[in-house]
């Protein structure tokens, strides 16, 4: 199977895909992880947001632009069709933020080394390198596995430590650190696992900027 | 309306969700501590709970040591411990040092810390030995998706039959042909009757850029009694062995002070969750 039939079988969502063709084609592979985090995003966010709702004034406003920007007149609600339309594209636009806000949260493409290099760590268990979007527990996907260490599995218990170490420690994960850099500091939650061992870090703030 | 209206909300609301602005610097709660000139303390939080295991108190040490082997025919060893505790109630306490953080922090002094969950009074706590401080947060327990084996710690979920292929990741397909699980038997182990498993996945050669076929071999000792694995040895040409042992167990109760948070520390409350919020 190529990369075009691999996006291309029966839609089914990605729990349903065949994912032998990632064994062999690590950019699907990463694709497929950032959809499955994506997706996964989008799940929590669905379920926090359930309960709330935008004042009416603001959704009025919104609805006002929405109208006056696409060329559709106000319609009496009677006919029932005007709120299919905003659905959708309120649908769709939620969408593209969420590709935008999390592209916008990963580390600047020009700081690492390789980009694949999160998903090999991740996958310590050779199996589960079919499946990127598994290699780790939910809540903490945005954390790079350590070197030889375990995955965290799901619903593991685990624990986190907040840290500043030297930024020369994020050479070894694939991060490109200059040499006059090397010895500042930066800051990063570091996760424990149930047997007490690092397993994962992530660098806080403008820690992938330099 | 009402469902055009929360859309329209959570279309408003994910942006501020999402574009967290950075920041620097320990949030309240997490206070500052020692450490070395390669890496220095600023803070502890208990995370995610496991699965809760009742009725089947113990302590015990665990031991993890690793050995890598480099090219040039070095070595890399490593030894990590763990006291562990576990109650009746399902309460867990884990006393650590630190070390040096799998590399991140070489040669560096970090603090003792101390991870109580306490599933009873929904209420899970970090401990700072050193500094004598303690930081609460509400034990947010997520219950597993029916019909898959999430609910089990990775300790427990690697009993007999457990495995590479067999960890039971929903909504995917494994290549099963590679993987082998054999049954060792039952044997005593540190006191406690144990079931033993190997299994062995094996990578073609070719398949990574491998000349040879790579052999990737787990053999874990589950004891039902206790619901953990008391033995686990985990061998990967591509990083090393790592042997994983409980030692010392005890299997009476251990004391209900342990699940608490000594009287003369500094107790902080942590409104969120350290995993939420990347500052």
């Amino acid at each position: 199977m190529n990369c075009r039939g691999f996006w291309e079988q029966e839609p089914g969502g990605l729990d349903h895909l065949n994912v032998d063709h990632l064994n062999e084609c690590p950019a699907c592979a990463a694709s497929y992880g950032r959809h499955g985090e994506l997706a996964w995003r989008l799940r929590v966010l669905g379920a926090e947001m359930r309960h709330v709702a935008a004042p009416a004034r603001v959704e009025k406003k919104l609805l006002a632009a929405f109208r006056s920007q696409s060329g559709f007149a106000p319609t009496p609600r009677r006919m029932g069709w005007a709120a299919p339309a905003v659905w959708a594209a309120a649908v769709a636009a939620t969408v593209l933020a969420g590709f935008v806000l999390f592209h916008s949260q990963q580390p600047q493409p020009g700081h690492r080394i390789n980009g694949r290099k999160t998903i090999e760590l991740a996958a310590v268990n050779p199996a589960d390198s079919a499946d990127p979007a598994a290699a780790f527990a939910e809540g903490y996907e945005d954390f790079i596995p350590l070197p030889n260490a375990e995955r965290i599995a799901p619903n593991e218990q685990v624990n986190m430590v907040r840290v500043e170490v030297l930024r020369s420690a994020m050479i070894p994960l694939g991060y490109a650190v200059s040499e006059e850099h090397a010895s500042d500091t930066v800051e990063a939650d570091v996760v424990l696992g149930a047997d007490g061992q690092a397993r994962a870090v992530r660098f806080l703030g403008e820690a992938t900027n330099f | 309306m009402i469902r055009t209206t929360t859309l329209m909300g959570v279309l408003l609301l994910s942006g501020a969700l999402f574009a967290q602005p950075p920041g620097r610097g320990p949030r309240p709660g997490w206070g500052g501590g020692p450490g070395g000139p390669a890496g220095r303390f600023l803070g502890a939080e208990p995370g995610m709970p496991g699965r809760v295991v009742k009725n089947a108190p113990y302590t015990a040490d665990v031991v993890t040591e690793t050995s890598q082997t480099l090219a040039d025919g070095s070595h890399i060893k490593q030894t990590h411990s763990v006291h562990l505790s576990r109650d009746s109630d399902g309460r867990t306490r884990q006393e650590q040092s630190l070390q040096n953080l799998n590399g991140l922090a070489p040669n560096s002094n970090l603090p003792q810390v101390v991870f109580i969950h306490d599933p009873v009074a929904g209420a899970a706590y970090a401990l700072n030995v050193t500094n004598k401080t303690a930081t609460k947060s509400a034990w947010n327990h997520r219950e597993p998706p029916a019909g898959t084996d999430q609910g089990q710690s990775p300790m427990a979920r690697r009993g007999p039959g457990a495995g590479p292929n067999a960890q039971g990741m929903p909504g995917t397909r494994r290549n099963a042909q590679n993987v082998k699980t054999e049954a060792l038997g039952r044997q005593t182990i540190e006191g406690v009757q144990a079931d033993g498993s190997r299994t062995t996945l094996t990578i073609p050669a070719g398949q990574i850029g491998n000349e040879q076929p790579l052999q990737v071999v787990t053999e874990t000792w589950y004891s039902s009694d206790l619901q953990t694995v008391v033995l686990r040895k985990h061998s990967d040409p591509r990083s090393g062995d790592t042997v994983t042992r409980m030692m010392n167990v005890s299997r009476t109760e251990p004391p209900r002070t342990l699940f608490d948070v000594p009287v003369d520390y500094k107790l902080t409350e942590q409104s969120h969750p350290a995993r939420a919020q990347k500052q």
